[in-house]
């Protein structure tokens, strides 16, 4: 991915080392997973 | 590559990390043209009469799947992080210091306007597609990244806030906003209209 074309037609400026980041919780809203089938409970006659 | 671990990259990066994804501010594209993949992903639902360019607005309107766009062409998946990876074909993680490789965003929305609105919608789009729209918003970025004086390239990325400009191109098809924003709310992320002065984005 070349973005820096399509963002603007300048640079984001100086840059400095790279570095990592793990985010604490998921940037990214995930579907919710699909609903657990109720299970068949088997009940004493 | 795949030898190569987080720590590696910590190390060479002087051990910096962070748990706090850098919000950044870009531009995306929704675009149609005389293909389905200029479309906008429309392949599923869609008669494919595109091979002319002669397809109506009604299936951009009626496809399920209007999706954000960026780059030349970079499909921005909904509900998952979007990975940079380097059209070079390079072996290098993106984003890379010797490289242009990532996924950019800036810090304000001002670095973002002027290049925004310079250009007519249709000289923007690389891929000779129709743009039906434009749309900002804040973006998570995170995993391997890149500060810049004016922004950061990333190795992932995600919209967090999308704004839709009530701005209608005098050339090419119109797709209200309120219709883009139905579509875009399949992203799971706050979309809002807003109101904004054509004559005030290209000043």
């Amino acid at each position: 991915l070349i973005e820096r074309r399509e963002v603007t037609e300048v640079d984001i400026g100086e840059e400095e080392s790279p570095y990592i980041i793990e985010p604490a919780e998921d940037p990214v809203p995930r579907e919710d997973p699909a609903p657990e089938r109720e299970r068949e409970v088997e009940v004493p006659a | 590559l795949s030898d190569v671990t987080v720590a590696d990259i910590l190390a060479c990066s002087g051990g910096r990390s962070s748990v706090t994804p850098e919000i950044g501010w870009r531009a995306w594209r929704i675009e149609w043209g005389p293909d389905e993949f200029r479309g906008v992903v429309t392949q599923d639902d869609v008669e494919k009469d595109f091979s002319d360019g002669s397809a109506t607005l009604h299936h951009v309107i009626y496809s399920p799947s209007l999706v954000l766009l960026s780059g030349w062409r970079t499909l921005w998946p909904k509900r998952q992080e979007l990975q940079a990876r380097c059209s070079l074909q390079r072996l290098h993680f993106p984003p890379d210091p010797d490289c242009d490789c990532g996924i950019y965003a800036f810090r304000s929305p001002r670095s973002l306007w002027p290049g925004y609105m310079r250009a007519s919608p249709i000289q923007r789009a690389w891929s000779e597609g129709y743009v039906v729209q434009r749309v900002l918003g804040e973006v998570s970025l995170w995993g391997r990244v890149i500060r810049g004086t004016r922004g950061w390239r990333a190795e992932f990325a995600y919209p967090r806030r999308l704004f839709i400009p009530t701005i209608r191109y005098a050339r090419g098809p119109h797709v209200p906003p309120e219709e883009v924003a139905l579509h875009l709310a399949d992203y799971g992320v706050p979309v809002e209209i807003v109101e904004v002065d054509r004559n005030i984005l290209c000043a």
